[in-house]
């Protein structure tokens, strides 16, 4: 803390006075261009969830805080909140399931051997395959009576009809497709580890698993942090799975939030709903964001 | 004894590959099924096999030179946008994060949370308003539209900022006390080292844009600024079953976006190779 | 060094947006030149290559007097959200939308009826096949010109009937169950080698077994009447809990397996042997066939009767042309122009043997063209039968909601198949949730 606070002190003691608008002047670019394209339109969003919006998605009558309110609507339906629980589990599901797969194979890969170069490139593979793509070569695996997968059981499971398997279906896809950025952003961090704590490890006589446990996650910790904030983020706008395989069925089992805000926008014409579910989204999401920061103070080391 | 040890460091390596088979297994089976698929004849597709009993390269003849698809089109559309808008983001990105991690301001953390806060905002009502702002600018049916909105993101001023934040202060003290100009250490010094998350953010980006489907359809409309995940679902059709040709469609995108990986891949290596020792 | 590389990249990054900045959109043609006009359209795979060519030739026929640029614009429901989103700004001429997005193009006030120029030219509307007309006829006006129809069909494996001894093509559901109890082939563990039958679920067959039974989707004359529909039909006329028991009963006794929703996975599954009864659209035939080659031999009947005693009929599906409101007399009639070309016999001819979607104009069955491609797939003569057998009052209903509506029956029978409702329970659900969107579409945009 201390430390934290003498660095603080040196950095803003070098710092001219006429150069207190140069860090702003390093942001501009990127706030310009979020300014345009995602503050605005998201603006605009929270302005058309106060309305009823008609048939060509024009804000119509204003409701808010009235009876037919879109938050109240959406609070008040079951599907909504089958939705929420949908997304949460899917979400969870997916950041972990991705870090996992992406933390043992940059394990795997960590040292240079024979091939070693080759079982990489296979990691790191599907970042290289558009979701869309990815969906409809598993459709084919997935299919309920001449799917790949069902022939090397030898079932024949409805993966993406039935609802005991469709929310694991939509996550498993969904993990295979995440594990490559996993894997590249992990193995980037790993790189990054001094040797010389490896060595003291060994010097101290550590084993493989326990210099994993004390030494590389600890030191990889930021690269964590950040990979399960980007899963998390990612995997609350999942969405291209999700209309290829399931569309959201079967019932509301894979019903995830961002899936229900395109039907409401692009099948059912109401922009106001789904504006109201954008919002309430970004904030349920923005929330997970903050408390995991929290979490930074705590558990990274930099 | 020497001989015991060569043989056995050459165990250790085979072993150390055999325990990569199964998770690299997962990861392969649906591409090569895909692969599989579209080099089968049609009957084969649907009796189940996994293996064609021979390969026939039509679907791919009839992709590529069909000038319906108009696929190398599509390919160059998508290696003008996708490169330009990596190159922007690796630009605006780092500047940011430079910021967010050496330089102390006003508001710096607020700022940050309303930078990381874009991701999350869900695309789908966003997209409609963005068609509209092409439209009303007149941008539709171009390059810009396709690339301006990206030349920035959250994800890479956060992943620099990350990365940024691992390098020593003492680094930055020294430049200072020499005399060296913010921008002048951040092009110097910083980007330098920074290769490897460069290099990772590079791919990251460039294999989005790659793969990105519902803008480029919304904001073009004629086949000159057409991208390949246009392509892909123009071989699809709700009543005729082509899907080998689909299949073979797939495959055509992925390649160009692998080979791209692979090339960051080395230059990810490369960069690390000069800039391991850290402070 | 490094500094060279950062004005490297700012100076690649400033090339880039000079060489973008030089596109965009051209300047609306002047006096002189052919009149451009854009065509907006959801046909992939052959269908689009077959669009391609139609409208190639239209532009060689008409060089320097009309230009045609077609333009895909994803699926049926991406194009239509595509133009929601951009429909008062004109963004085409002429645009391909599917049957339910019909009442909302009527509603939209973007479109000019096709009715308009049939008066104008002084063309004969009995060209096209009354039953088919009759779907976009609204109150004497026909608004859309239709473009590829489709009706569905029962596909069979007719080297299945043969082997099973079945020489009666099944023509309602109880017939089906007795077949499909022949042609049921188990394996040696217990579990089934292939099910006599299947279907996907798709909210379009639903649409159509209510006119199959004479009965009604919703009110207000199916929509069609003087004012628009308010409610649905189907639960209080018994026709949705008729085809819901359908359902329930092919899955609970095994005589189907539940193949998800659209109709990928019930073709996949047909095509490699797994059904031997499917429903499919005609649009489907062609395909269906090159996929199958030599497997079996494959025979159409006519879409099954939910009752035996049904007197319906079946309607169209597929899309039709729609005329953007421009106001640019020069593109509007170039545009009629390119119309008339899309469905004149030959085109219609060729259009039906490269896809299988119905020729619409009734000449097209005197073409040479037609008449080789019946030779070659006599199984079409059944879909055209079929569709000179049923009648205008049969044409399917209008609602300005229908997208979500076939969601919401999808989604019902979805949740039937994995037995969380029953068959009541699943026709109320749907009722109570269109009724709902109905009700609040209604208010909003009237």
């Amino acid at each position: 803390m201390a430390k934290n606070k003498e660095a603080k002190a040196i950095r803003g003691g070098i710092q001219k006075p006429q150069f207190w608008i140069e860090p702003y002047l390093f942001l501009l670019p990127s706030l310009l261009i979020f300014g345009m394209f995602l503050y605005y339109p998201f603006f605009r969003t929270i302005f058309l969830s106060m309305f009823l919006t008609n048939k060509t998605g024009h804000a119509k009558i204003f409701v808010a805080f009235t009876e037919k309110d879109n938050y109240l609507a959406l609070f008040k339906s079951a599907s909504f909140w089958a939705s929420v629980r949908v997304t949460f589990k899917f979400v969870f599901a997916v950041a972990f399931g991705g870090l996992l797969i992406g933390l043992t194979s940059s394990l795997l890969t960590e040292k240079k051997y024979a091939g070693s170069n080759f079982t990489a490139a296979v990691y790191a593979m599907p970042i290289a395959i558009a979701s869309a793509a990815a969906s409809m070569a598993f459709k084919m695996v997935l299919h309920p009576t001449n799917g790949l997968l069902n022939n090397i059981m030898g079932t024949q499971i409805n993966f993406t009809g039935d609802m005991r398997y469709a929310l694991g279906s939509v996550i498993a896809v969904t993990v295979w497709l995440t594990s490559g950025i996993n894997f590249i952003f992990i193995s980037a961090g790993l790189r990054n580890v001094p040797a010389e704590l490896y060595d003291s490890a060994a010097v101290d006589g550590a084993g493989y698993w326990r210099r994993v446990w004390s030494v590389t996650i600890p030191s990889i910790s930021p690269t964590l942090f950040f990979q399960i904030i980007i899963n998390i983020i990612g995997a609350f706008q999942s969405f291209s799975q999700i209309k290829l395989l399931t569309e959201g069925g079967p019932g509301d089992t894979t019903n995830v939030m961002v899936w229900s805000i395109y039907m409401d926008a692009f099948r059912n014409f109401r922009f106001g709903s789904a504006a109201a579910r954008s919002v309430i989204l970004f904030l349920i999401v923005m929330v997970i964001t903050v408390i995991q920061f929290r979490f930074e103070k705590r558990g990274v080391n930099y | 004894m020497r001989i015991t040890t060569v043989q056995r460091r050459k165990l250790q390596n085979a072993g150390r590959f055999v325990l990569n088979i199964p998770l690299m297994l997962v990861i392969l089976i649906p591409l090569l099924y895909t692969f599989s698929i579209s080099v089968m004849p049609p009957d084969e597709i649907y009796n189940n096999h996994l293996i064609p009993t021979s390969v026939k390269f039509t679907n791919y003849v009839q992709a590529f030179t069909n000038p319906y698809y108009n696929f190398p089109r599509m390919i160059l559309n998508s290696f003008v946008v996708s490169t330009t808008v990596m190159l922007g983001q690796m630009v605006t990105c780092s500047l940011a994060a430079f910021a967010f991690s050496f330089l102390e301001f006003k508001g710096k953390n607020l700022l940050f949370l309303a930078v990381l806060a874009t991701m999350m905002v869900p695309g789908e009502v966003t997209i409609i308003a963005n068609y509209l702002t092409m439209m009303r600018w007149g941008w539709l049916d171009s390059y810009r539209a396709l690339i301006f909105p990206f030349l920035t993101s959250a994800m890479g001023v956060f992943l620099l900022r990350q990365y940024y934040l691992t390098f020593a202060k003492e680094l930055y003290e020294a430049a200072k006390l020499d005399g060296c100009s913010n921008l002048r250490f951040l092009g110097s010094i910083v980007v330098p080292l920074s290769r490897p998350a460069l290099g990772a953010l590079g791919a990251y980006v460039f294999l989005n844009t790659w793969n990105q489907y519902m803008w480029p359809l919304l904001v073009t409309n004629s086949r000159n600024y057409r991208t390949v995940q246009i392509g892909i679902s123009m071989l699809y059709d709700i009543d005729a079953v082509s899907l080998g040709l689909m299949m073979a469609g797939v495959v055509i995108v992925i390649v160009p976006s692998l080979s791209i990986f692979v090339f960051m891949n080395k230059q990810l290596i490369n960069g690390l190779m000069s800039g391991a020792v850290k402070g | 060094m490094k500094k060279t590389l950062a004005l490297i990249l700012v100076g690649l990054l400033a090339v880039s947006f000079v060489f973008a900045a030089g596109s965009g959109e051209a300047a609306p043609a002047k006096a002189a030149g052919p009149v451009k006009i854009t065509f907006w359209h959801s046909m992939g795979g052959v269908n689009g290559e077959a669009i391609a060519a139609m409208v190639n030739e239209f532009n060689t026929i008409n060089e320097g007097k009309i230009e045609v640029t077609y333009e895909y614009q994803g699926t049926y429901d991406e194009g239509f959200a595509k133009l929601q989103a951009s429909g008062g700004n004109y963004p085409c001429d002429i645009m391909q939308v599917y049957d339910i997005g019909t009442r909302y193009m009527i509603d939209s006030g973007w479109v000019l009826p096709m009715q308009t120029y049939i008066e104008k030219d002084k063309w004969d509307i009995n060209q096209i096949e009354p039953n088919i007309a009759a779907y976009y006829t609204v109150d004497g006006t026909l608004y859309s010109m239709p473009f590829n129809s489709s009706t569905p069909l029962l596909y069979y494996n007719k080297t299945a009937f043969e082997e099973a001894g079945i020489t009666k093509v099944p023509t309602n559901f109880d017939e089906i169950y007795e077949a499909a109890a022949k042609l049921r082939v188990m394996n040696a563990d217990g579990s089934v080698k292939r099910y006599g039958f299947g279907m996907g679920n798709y909210g379009w067959f639903f649409e159509q077994w209510m006119g199959k039974q004479g009965l009604h989707y919703v009110n207000n004359n199916n929509g069609r009447g003087e004012q628009y529909a308010t409610a649905v039909a189907f639960d209080s006329n018994g026709g949705g809990l008729a085809i819901a028991k359908v359902w329930d009963k092919v899955l609970k006794e095994g005589i189907a397996p539940y193949l998800n929703i659209g109709n990928n996975d019930a073709k996949a599954a047909f095509i490699s042997g797994n059904i031997a009864m499917t429903l499919e659209s005609t649009a489907a035939l062609k395909s269906l066939l090159l996929n199958i080659g030599d497997r079996f031999e494959v025979g159409v009947g006519y879409f099954p009767n939910i009752n035996k005693d049904d007197k319906g009929g079946v309607s169209v599906g597929g899309g039709s042309l729609w005329m953007l409101n421009t106001k640019d007399t020069r593109r509007e009639d170039a545009t009629w122009e390119f119309v008339k070309f899309m469905i004149s016999p030959e085109q219609q001819a060729k259009w039906n043997a490269q896809t299988g979607y119905f020729p619409i104009t009734v000449a097209a069955a005197e073409t040479e063209t037609f008449k080789k491609n019946i030779a070659e797939y006599p199984q079409f003569q059944v879909a055209i039968d079929q569709l000179h057998d049923t009648a205008p009052q049969y044409a399917g209903a209008l609602l300005s909601i229908f997208p979500e509506a076939r969601n919401v029956v999808e989604s019902y029978i979805a949740r039937l198949a994995n037995r969380t409702i029953d068959a009541k329970g699943a026709v109320d659900g749907m009722a109570r949730d269109i009724n709902k969107a109905l009700a609040e579409y209604n208010l909003v945009n009237y």
